[in-house]
């Protein structure tokens, strides 16, 4: 983390302008629950999935990689990536 | 800071009981930065951005020009965020060789490694089982990579098999499983990211415990202080920073060799197989496919260099105002497979209608890359479609159409550039 903050500095003062989630903080809030394990860059690189996708991925971090989300976080944050990083099936 | 106390002070109890972070002042966690280059591993090379933690950064594919790729350029990946990143860390490290399966339990701390067993050097390529996975049609989930989650350098180290003979391995013996104590789950109940290797595999004099890359110590990033190198197979059995190893009879149960890391099975040519269950639709992915890579197009009138891909590597750019009627260009490149030797690489212009055998300027072992060249005269107006493929001595070759698999692996495809005259 010190690494990152660091980094962070660094590009600050560089002048690099860093891309944000999308949508209002409050409708972010939710999404902290994926920063216990990983930074939001795979919610870019992996973007646009289908509900049923994204399903998929946050099924796979609660079973798999056993990410402690309670079930209506879990349900909140599909919406979330549904509606700004989503696509029709 | 580190990751727990930012945790710790970044989330709050709302009111229902549900619980939402407060974001940090220090550190905006927001920041998507995938998809750039950012000075990483050093200021003088930047690397692209796939994700900012745990780290996984992509080698920009100019850096193959260099037959040895430089260790400050090499690419990253891990799969845990919380892991040891400094050398200071380190200045425990043990590596254990234990197991039902082992005789006497050992363990070495890295001198002692490095003065009691015989140090040899092999020059392999080490390539992410996932790389070009972002090139996958359909998508599949997982690290974006392209091109260049891949490098080639000179390990040097000692043999896994003499350090597995030290602690005695039972002839029964099935497996051994690595892990990395630095490495640790980041959630509690996760499984430990460990590979199991076939005890075959691993007697193999072309396995090492390597210490040094490319005659430095290994990068922290790299696997400080010493990673397994296990020639001919994709990255995911090199463990990086290995503490552990267990000679076992049985497997026992882990998420990265019992899910991960599979291919469909029958889909690709891989030779050397594996697995506790003969049956199972997934087998574990093992030796790399045989692979071209074209780095960079030389125009030998002008003396212009041109590297045809986008900046994030994302796609190949079409190369536009570079050559004239009568100026000769080199295509330059790299080549390689499992472990088999390349045999040759073959090199079209014209979209594949006719192939001509390219050069080979340099190679280092059946586990090193190979680089080649081509020369063609540009002798008409309009569009060069310029292919390169390679054959290795098992008579494998490349693919023109994606084997399409749900983890994204083994994509061997011929690349095309569009050369516009």
């Amino acid at each position: 983390m010190r690494k990152v903050v660091m980094l962070s500095a660094l590009l600050v003062s560089f002048g690099f302008s860093a891309e944000t989630l999308k949508g209002t903080p409050e409708e972010k809030a939710v999404m902290g629950y994926c920063l216990q394990c990983h930074s939001y860059d795979y919610i870019k690189t992996n973007a646009p999935l289908t509900q049923k996708g994204w399903e998929g991925v946050v099924k796979k971090m609660v079973n798999v990689f056993k990410a402690p989300i309670p079930e209506d976080a879990q349900k909140q944050i599909i919406e979330y990536l549904t509606k700004y990083y989503g696509k029709k099936e | 800071m580190d990751r727990r106390t930012f945790l710790k002070g970044g989330l709050l109890v709302a009111g229902g009981g549900l619980i939402l972070p407060k974001l940090s002042v220090a550190y905006d966690p927001s920041e998507i930065l995938a998809w750039s280059r950012y000075p990483l591993k050093s200021p003088k090379h930047p690397l692209i951005v796939q994700t900012m933690r745990p780290r996984n950064f992509e080698t920009p594919v100019q850096y193959y020009e260099h037959f040895y790729t430089p260790n400050e350029a090499f690419y990253v990946r891990w799969h845990q965020a919380d892991y040891a990143d400094k050398k200071e860390d380190f200045k425990d490290y043990k590596l254990k060789v234990y197991g039902p399966a082992a005789k006497k339990p050992v363990e070495f701390t890295l001198d002692e490694l490095k003065k009691n067993f015989k140090v040899y050097e092999l020059t392999a390529i080490n390539q992410c089982s996932g790389n070009r996975r972002g090139l996958s049609d359909p998508k599949v989930t997982g690290l974006q990579w392209r091109y260049s989650a891949l490098g080639n350098a000179k390990w040097v180290g000692v043999r896994l098999k003499d350090v597995l003979d030290a602690a005695g391995v039972d002839p029964k013996a099935k497996a051994i499983v690595v892990h990395s104590s630095y490495n640790p789950p980041t959630v509690q109940g996760q499984d430990h990211f460990a590979k199991a290797i076939p005890i075959w595999k691993a007697m193999d004099e072309n396995c090492l415990i390597a210490f040094e890359m490319n005659g430095e110590e290994l990068p922290v990033e790299n696997g400080y202080p010493a990673r397994l190198v296990i020639a001919g197979w994709t990255a995911t059995y090199w463990i990086k920073a290995v503490t552990d190893i267990q000679v076992v009879f049985d497997l026992p149960k882990n998420f990265w060799y019992d899910t991960a890391y599979r291919l469909p099975r029958g889909k690709f040519p891989t030779i050397e197989f594996w697995d506790k269950d003969p049956s199972a639709p997934f087998v574990p992915i093992t030796e790399m496919v045989v692979n071209s890579l074209v780095v960079k197009f030389v125009n030998n009138n002008t003396k212009r260099t041109i590297y045809p891909y986008e900046v994030d590597n994302t796609q190949i750019k079409d190369i536009k105002n570079f050559a004239r009627m009568g100026d000769y260009i080199t295509v330059m490149g790299v080549a390689y497979d499992g472990g088999y030797g390349i045999k040759m690489v073959e090199v079209s212009v014209d979209g594949g209608k006719t192939w001509q055998e390219a050069k080979i300027i340099k190679s280092d072992g059946r586990y090193s890359w190979v680089q080649w060249e081509h020369t063609f005269k540009v002798e008409k107006k309009g569009v060069y479609k310029v292919m390169a493929k390679a054959s290795n001595r098992m008579g494998q070759t490349q693919t023109f159409e994606l084997i399409w698999n749900p983890a994204g692996y083994h994509n061997n495809v011929v690349q095309t550039f569009n050369l516009y005259v």
